[in-house]
């Protein structure tokens, strides 16, 4: 598989504090990937570094081989863990802006998702509750044909029966080729679909490996291994 | 790609620009009714008016604050998350930004001249209005010898010009005070008064290259000649229009090269 996602020696500090240490890292394609740690671990300020939001202090991101930037962000799919659509808009008026801004979005896909879910296109965003703002949010996202997912907490604020919807809505969007980073805390509600993990902890990597591996030859869910290793 | 940035940077601001131009209008055409049925108000005319220059003061602050506060907002504020994310580069972001906030500028002063032309006409005065301000330009053609449409054409590119040069020093100001890990907005402020610093500077060794050039110190600025007075507005206009790239480069360099959407 192609490499979607490729880090030297990324570092990102504020002052002479290192808020992100994680040196090399490379993620193919075809896969998805839990980016697992505590609040304040460093995943955050790790996909917004990934999506072009910071700029490291140290070090270098290349997605799809090219750095960081304009062209990076057509095949990057980003989703931010706060409200970062335009309140004025209604939901049509969110599909209208993401299909002139994004060639690889499937407007067909977006439409029979909400639809899936009830969300209505003439309804503003002002007027929606947080959690149905992220599920258009994560609609969205997911229509994009993109090489790299990006998902900071996309569970985080909806009810279990909605959870289920977008971890599935997760797995059947991406494609072969594509990698998902999902970013979040909630481990027994995602582990099912992870390929990967990675644990972060203050900005480390403190431990990473294949899921499948873990329970085959430790016996042990992702979620049992987590409160292991961060026991508190 | 830049032209959609445009088109959704105007439908952004036209809910907040539309009402009150609506409001502008409205309220000439309420005086002309008035007027026309020869209505006396309670209030003076005294009162009507202040609220009208009020009312267009207010407006003009309003399309300052607005295009300072979509740059503040959409690009380096929280909206930045989807503005910054979208595939397209950083000059394209801040020029739709300026072309818009510019625009505005121009709406709000032509609405504003539109808002007086009623008024006049509705007191049978624009006719007058309008052959006095010919006699006057035409007797200051002729005086000077100057050509009208070049004339016209060096004022709309100086509003231009300041304009752009107005918004791009406080985008600058912005983008510099985001440098900072804290303490942002004050940042910016100190960041605002340094670049006025600067210019101030920057146009007092002018001021002392014309007293060399022109000789006789600063002699030259009571000096009647309006070819005088050109050069000086030309050369003016050069400065500050330099100086805006200058700030659009380094606005642009910060929002590439060093973005930090805490």
């Amino acid at each position: 598989m192609e490499t979607v996602l490729e880090i030297k020696g990324l570092k990102k500090s504020y002052g002479k504090k290192a808020a992100l240490d994680i040196g090399n890292l490379e993620f193919k394609g075809g896969k998805i990937i839990g980016l697992l740690g505590p609040n304040g671990s460093g995943k955050t300020t790790f996909i917004k570094l990934v999506s072009g939001l910071l700029t490291p202090t140290l070090g270098e991101i290349k997605v799809g081989g090219m750095l960081v930037g304009a062209d990076t962000k057509s095949i990057v799919s980003y989703l931010p863990d706060a409200n970062y659509l335009f309140d004025w808009m209604k939901t049509k008026d969110v599909i209208a802006f993401f299909k002139d801004f994004y060639k690889d979005f499937d407007e067909g896909l977006a439409l029979s998702m909400l639809s899936n879910l009830g969300i209505d296109l003439k309804q503003s965003l002002k007027s929606m509750s947080k959690g149905t703002k992220e599920k258009v949010q994560l609609i969205l996202v997911m229509s994009r044909r993109a090489k790299l997912y990006l998902l900071d907490e996309p569970i985080g604020g909806v009810d279990p029966a909605a959870r289920d919807y977008i971890l599935k809505t997760i797995i059947s969007n991406y494609n072969e080729e594509a990698v998902v980073v999902i970013a979040t805390h909630l481990i027994g509600d995602v582990e099912n679909i992870l390929d990967d993990f990675i644990f972060i902890d203050e900005g480390k990597v403190v431990l990473a490996g294949s899921v499948d591996e873990v329970r085959e030859e430790k016996g042990k869910s992702i979620d049992n291994l987590f409160r292991e290793v961060f026991k508190c | 790609m830049l032209g959609k940035l445009i088109k959704y940077e105007f439908k952004s601001t036209m809910r907040i620009f539309l009402p009150i131009y609506g409001v502008i209008i409205g309220f000439s055409l309420i005086q002309v009714l008035l007027d026309l049925f020869n209505i006396k108000m309670i209030f003076s005319d005294g009162i009507l008016v202040t609220t009208y220059v009020l009312l267009i003061i207010g407006t003009l602050v309003l399309t300052l604050i607005v295009g300072i506060q979509r740059f503040f907002k959409n690009i380096l504020g929280t909206e930045g998350y989807l503005m910054n994310t979208l595939p397209v580069k950083s000059w394209k972001l801040i020029f739709s930004k300026l072309f818009t906030s510019v625009s505005w500028f121009f709406g709000t002063v032509l609405i504003t001249l539109s808002a007086l032309s009623i008024q006049l006409a509705s007191r049978g005065m624009l006719q007058d209005t309008w052959e006095n301000i010919e006699l006057l330009w035409n007797s200051l053609m002729l005086q000077y010898s100057w050509n009208s449409g070049l004339l016209i054409g060096k004022i709309v590119m100086m509003i231009v010009i300041y304009a752009c040069y107005g918004f791009l020093m406080v985008y600058c100001a912005m983008a510099i005070g985001h440098l900072f890990n804290s303490n942002r907005i004050i940042s910016s402020f100190i960041a605002y008064i340094g670049l006025y610093f600067i210019v101030q500077v920057i146009s007092v060794v002018v001021l002392v290259g014309y007293a060399f050039v022109f000789g006789g110190g600063i002699d030259f600025l009571t000096n009647s000649n309006p070819d005088v007075a050109f050069t000086l507005i030309n050369n003016q206009m050069i400065e500050m229009g330099l100086l805006a790239v200058i700030y659009y480069l380094v606005t642009n360099y910060i929002v590439k090269k060093r973005l930090n959407l805490e």
